[in-house]
Parts: structure tokens; C-alpha cells; sequence
């Protein structure tokens, strides 16, 4: 399946979008997992929303807002998907401590903001945006799995698509069960044709086998294993080289599967429109 | 500027070669089926654990007595017990093995849809936290029971495929969005069939939440009437197995169309028009080739909330005017969100197979504001192609298509 990638979008400790990822990416200036988080770019979001929307969402809006800003769609158009292992952890936990009360009492608002699309839906709302839009997991591969749909519907729908893949950690005591490392999060805005913003035509299928990635450092290692929405650094690592040179990632999906996405770099503003 | 979207020609239909359902009516095709005919419905007073709520529920009995296969322990919980339960009928099972000979087992996707999965292990392991620590007790098979793609995992390793896995959880609409997945997936050569399924179970997360919304009703639920007071919960589990329809000369049922769409108007009310849901409706007679009047019965969303149920009459109305009769069949089995979408489409393919439309069961008065033909009698009659509606938290809105093929 041959899409084009338009726009990129990146989030996490020290990192704010996609700029400062790729010194990361390159080795330029090391990882620290221990970085501040920057603070959510969620202007996009009415006020009320702002209000009403927790880090998990924040997380996904400013994800969203900077792949559609990177490639110049108009942000009503793209189809999404939110691609997530558990969503919003903070509030299925304080629902399942409410339950665990005397009282049972469970806000309206929380309950309405533990769906899984809590994020598809604030980001629909805020850019009236009517396409379809879904929420997608899949435990340690979710980010692949959400690839494999943001691309299927690419070519499948001829349509744009927006694919946002978060994580936020879950607080105690869940936190010891199912560790996720670090607020994390990447995003992509994938075309079916090439335009005058593509940066490259990805071209992804499934192949056999279980091959290793490529050796990253040792602290982007730590993000890749410890946050699922990070499985798919070493394809930002291949989009940040410096000199763009076709090849083939391949990532983690489900045993005997993997998910080989080839990159053929392009030049932005090659094609007149 | 962007590219125009090519006009979309009708899809070819995907055949679905079997399919199974279990809810509060019982396990398998039959007692569904059965409860239509005779308007028995499965609902009763709450009766699940300690939930000390004044409402009703659409609870499958007998779970408590049904764990997972032992080579599987880790993923036992109510949901996975569901889903086990519905597999189990209708020889499923013995069609996904014909589909694994034929294909492979790695050519065999696996999509789950389901709203709350099985989160209920997770509120009770919460209930026996250590008041010291807080630490829940051991062993918590997170992954297993409640990560969102537990049932999609637990149903791929139980029925021994390898193929593509996706679990949608988009609230209530969760398990019809599985249809439109599989047909992509295919269309996209990354399988040759799919077990696309939907798995939702009682828990309290959704009956408090809801009652925290004041949508639960302390009657059975009675979607369309005049005095609609709200939903009644319930629980089920449905799976269809697609394959081409090249691939199965024999099958004489299929989707034809599927719709999605957002609201982008509210978290957890309906855009009052029904603007949303009418671009899904729209989007799946335009996928199918088909326009309104090829429709026979919609099965509508229909939950008795009062929202619900008047902004879906707009929707209705405006595409299909007052010639389409409609019912909801939420006062049969209760609004059993993440597998409503499922569940309503098989329950079409059943009214297809038996040539009944079904009534909207406790409805007594239909709200007089309404405009769309909602039955009340169950009508006898031969019907092709039923439309099911499914609208979810988020403005998630998916429209699905089923029919007669091969005719």
C-alpha cells in the first residue's frame, strides 16, 4: 500500500513537536526521559472543551493539530485515527476508584471522557470536521495496527487520513501492572496522492518474520520498549536523517507478521500543482 | 489545493458465511430469533452483583458458570466468558476452521469491537486493593481481561488464527465500525476472511456512568414512545465471518454498505438534527449502489434516551420520509453498547432469513413529534436489505447495510 506522508507530528519529554525531535532522532542532543514535558498546544479546542479535556486528550489534540499544520490540509477533510493501548488512564482510574467507594458516585463528564474516541470526539468537535473518525488498540502493537488502518482506509477510501498514535502513563496502583513509561505520543498525516507537501511515499505491507530494529541509543531504546505509542521511532528515525535515502523499516505486529514500511523521500514542492 | 475525491462506486458485497449471536434472549441464533417471533424480551430487574440501582438489565445467564477454555485462564473475565459463549454456537467455530484450511491461519483477521471490555475485573480487583499500600491484589491479568484488545487477543488465540488483529472501541458504536474495517482490510489483499465480531458485558462503569447522565430508565426501555424514560443496559456478543464474495459462490447473505460519520457537535448528545447520523445512512446506500426505497426494515439505533431517539427520527425521516417501516429492538435485548452494532446487524440478517420486521417492543405511544414510520406490531413479510443504525459517546456514527446476495 503506497500513501504519502505529508505531516508529522511528535510530543514527549523535551520534545514539542517534530523540529525538536529530529536532533534527538539524529543523536544530535541526547534523550532525557526525565526532560519537562512542554506544555499542550490545545488553542484549537473550544474553551469549554479545554476545560473538560484531560492530559490523554490534550495529548492527542496537540498531536493532531501539529500533523495537520505540517502539511497544510484544510483540517474539516482528513478521516482520523486515534490509536491508543488504554486512553485516557487517569480517568479509568478514578472511575474504578469511584466504583470502589461507598457512594459509587461517578461524574458525568469523567464517564462521557472514558471512551476510547474521548479524543477522536473533542478533536471532531473542534474542527467540525464530519469524516470518519475511530479509536483503535492493540496492547504493544497498537501503533502498528493503527498504521496498518491509517493506511488501509488511505488507499481503500482515497482519502486523507489522520493518524494519531498517544500514551499516558497510568497513575498507582495500576501503574505497577502496566507500566507505560512516559507521556508519548507521534503523529502522521498520510494522502493517497502526492502532493506539494509530501516528504515521502511509505509503502507498507505486512512481511514474515520478526526481524530486530536497528540499534537505537540507549535512552530512545528505553522509549521505544517502555511506551507503546513509541513503537514506531525508528521510522521517525529514518524520516529525521539528514541526507533522505530509500529504505526499509521494518516494526514490530502480530507473530508471524511484521509491518515493513518502505520510505522514498521526496522533495517537498516537487509536485506543480 | 486537495484532491477531489473520485465519485465511489457501489462496493461489491462481502459475503458473510456465518455468523452467531448471544444476549440477554440466549445463547445463539435461535433463541433470538425465537424471542422475536413470541415478543419475549430479555429484560429484567437489575439483578448483577451488588448494583443497587432502580433500573432494568439485558443479562446473559449462566456466565458465572461458563469460565474460559483452561489453555487460555489468564484471559478470564466476563467478557471473555461472553464471547467464548457466543462462539460456542451455531457451529461457528467449525466455519472459521473451514476458513483457516482454506486460507491459512495468518490469512484470517481477527476485529473486535468493544466499549468498556472487560474493566469489570479491573473494579473489583480496585474493591480489594491492600488499605495499607493500595496495591491491587495479585494476580491482575491486565492485558488478558481489560486492555482494550483483550477479547480481540483472547478470541484470535482461541480460535487459533494469525492473521491481522484490530480492536475499535468507539463507544456504541464500536462493533458495526469492525464491518467497515474488514471490508477495507480485505479490499486491501492484507487477508482472505475476517472474524469480525463485537463483546460488550455488563459492568458497573456503564451503569453507574450512565445513571450519572440520568439515560437509565427504571423500566424496561421504551425506545420511540412518547414517555421514553432512557435506556435499559445490557450485554452481548455477535461475530460474522466475511470472505469475498468470488470466494463463496453458496453464501445468500452479505454486507452491501457500510456509513460512518461524526457528529463534531457534543461528547455525549446527539447533534439534535441528526446531521451526523444522516451523512452515515447516506454514505452507506451510496457505498451500496442503493437508494432509500431498496430499503425493507431499518433497525434503528433507538436507545429510549430522549435525544437518541428524536434525532435519529429526523435522520430517518429525512432520507426515508414515512415509507420505511423501523423499529429498535433495545427493548429485547437492552442497549448493549460496543456490541449493539453487531448484535442489530445479525438480528437484520435473521429478519431477512425469517421474513419478519419486528415491532418496537414496550413502545405504547409513539412520540407524536416523530416522523419516520416506527412499527409497533411485528409485520410478516419478505425482506431483502435491512439497514442498522449505531451512534455512540463522541458523535461516532456508523450506518451498515445487510442483504440478500446472490439473487
Amino acid at each position: 500500500m503506497n500513501v504519502y506522508l505529508d505531516g508529522i507530528g511528535v510530543f514527549g519529554p523535551g520534545i514539542a513537536d517534530w523540529a525538536a525531535a529530529i536532533g534527538l532522532l539524529r543523536g544530535e542532543r541526547p534523550f532525557d526521559c526525565a526532560a519537562n514535558l512542554p506544555a499542550f498546544n490545545v488553542a484549537c479546542l473550544p474553551a469549554t472543551e479545554r476545560r473538560r479535556a484531560g492530559t490523554s486528550v490534550q495529548l492527542a489534540v496537540d498531536l493532531a493539530a501539529q500533523a495537520i499544520t505540517a502539511a497544510g490540509i484544510d483540517p474539516t477533510l482528513p478521516a482520523a485515527v486515534f490509536a491508543s493501548t488504554s486512553g485516557d488512564t487517569h480517568v479509568l482510574t478514578d472511575i474504578c476508584a469511584a466504583l470502589a467507594s461507598k457512594d459509587r458516585l461517578i461524574s458525568p463528564m469523567r464517564f462521557h471522557n472514558s471512551v476510547h474516541n474521548a479524543a477522536a470526539g473533542y478533536w471532531t468537535i473542534a474542527q467540525r470536521n464530519r469524516e470518519p473518525a475511530t479509536a483503535v488498540a492493540l496492547h504493544t502493537l497498537t501503533a502498528s495496527a493503527g498504521l496498518l488502518e491509517a493506511a488501509t482506509q488511505v488507499v481503500t477510501e482515497h482519502t486523507p487520513v489522520l493518524l494519531v498514535i498517544y500514551d499516558i502513563p497510568f497513575p498507582p496502583p495500576l501503574s505497577a501492572v502496566e507500566p507505560i513509561l512516559t507521556v508519548f505520543g507521534m503523529s502522521f498525516l498520510l494522502q493517497p496522492e502526492q502532493t506539494a507537501r509530501s516528504v515521502a511515499r511509505l509503502s507498507i505491507c505486512l512481511v514474515a518474520g520478526n526481524e530486530a530494529c536497528a540499534p537505537m541509543s540507549p535512552a530512545l531504546e528505553a522509549l521505544r520498549s517502555g511506551v507503546p505509542a513509541a513503537l514506531l521511532l525508528p521510522l521517525l528515525t529514518a524520516l529525521a536523517e539528514p541526507a533522505p535515502r530509500v529504505q526499509t523499516v521494518v516494526v514490530p505486529y502480530v507473530a508471524p507478521h511484521a509491518l515493513a514500511v518502505g520510505i522514498t523521500p521526496l522533495a517537498p514542492g516537487a509536485v506543480a500543482l | 489545493m486537495p484532491h477531489a475525491k473520485p465519485p465511489q462506486a457501489a462496493m461489491v458485497p462481502l459475503a458473510i458465511t456465518e455468523f452467531t449471536l448471544s444476549n440477554a434472549l440466549g445463547f445463539g441464533k435461535a433463541a433470538t430469533r425465537d424471542a422475536l417471533r413470541q415478543q419475549r424480551s430479555g429484560l429484567i430487574p437489575c439483578n448483577f452483583l451488588d448494583v443497587a440501582l432502580n433500573t432494568y438489565i439485558g443479562r446473559v445467564a449462566d456466565l458465572e458458570q461458563r469460565p474460559v477454555t483452561p489453555r487460555l485462564a489468564a484471559f478470564d473475565c466476563r467478557n471473555n466468558r461472553l464471547a467464548q459463549a457466543a462462539l460456542q454456537q451455531d457451529a461457528f467455530e467449525a466455519a472459521v476452521d473451514t476458513a483457516k484450511l482454506r486460507y491459512g491461519a495468518h490469512r484470517v483477521a481477527v476485529i473486535i469491537g468493544t466499549s468498556t471490555s472487560g474493566i469489570l475485573s479491573t473494579e473489583l480487583a480496585f474493591r480489594a486493593r491492600d488499605p495499607e499500600t493500595g496495591a491491587l491484589p495479585t494476580p491482575v491479568h491486565y492485558r488478558e481481561t481489560h486492555e482494550l484488545s483483550s477479547s480481540a487477543e483472547f478470541v484470535r488465540q482461541y480460535l487459533q488464527l494469525s492473521g491481522p488483529v484490530l480492536a475499535i472501541s468507539t463507544a456504541c458504536s464500536s462493533s458495526a465500525k469492525v464491518f467497515a474495517s474488514a471490508w477495507r482490510m480485505l479490499q486491501a489483499d492484507l487477508c482472505d476472511a475476517v472474524v469480525a465480531g463485537g463483546v460488550d458485558s455488563l459492568c458497573l462503569t456503564t451503569l453507574y456512568g450512565f445513571s450519572s447522565l440520568e439515560l437509565v430508565a427504571a423500566e424496561p426501555c421504551r425506545p420511540a414512545d412518547q414517555n421514553r424514560g432512557g435506556i435499559s443496559i445490557g450485554e452481548a456478543a455477535g461475530f460474522a465471518l466475511l470472505e469475498r464474495i468470488q470466494n463463496a459462490p453458496d453464501a445468500s447473505l452479505g454486507l452491501l454498505g457500510y456509513g460512518e460519520s461524526v457528529d463534531a457537535y457534543h461528547m455525549s448528545t446527539p447533534q439534535p438534527e441528526g446531521l451526523g447520523a444522516a451523512l452515515a445512512m447516506q454514505r452507506a446506500l451510496d457505498r451500496a449502489g442503493l437508494a432509500a426505497g431498496d430499503i425493507d426494515y431499518i433497525n434503528l439505533h433507538g436507545t429510549a434516551s430522549r435525544s437518541n431517539d428524536s434525532a435519529e427520527d429526523h435522520a430517518v425521516s429525512r432520507l426515508f420520509g414515512r415509507q420505511t417501516p423501523c423499529s429498535s429492538t433495545k427493548g429485547w435485548t437492552g442497549h448493549t453498547l460496543g456490541a449493539a452494532g453487531i448484535t442489530e446487524a445479525l438480528i437484520g440478517l435473521l429478519c431477512i432469513e425469517h421474513s419478519l420486521i419486528p415491532g418496537s417492543l414496550n413502545t405504547r405511544q409513539i412520540d407524536p413529534t416523530f416522523m419516520s414510520r416506527i412499527t409497533l406490531e411485528p409485520i410478516s413479510q419478505p425482506v431483502r436489505r435491512v439497514l442498522s443504525n449505531s451512534f455512540g459517546f463522541g458523535g461516532n456514527n456508523a450506518s451498515l447495510i445487510v442483504g440478500r446476495i446472490n439473487i
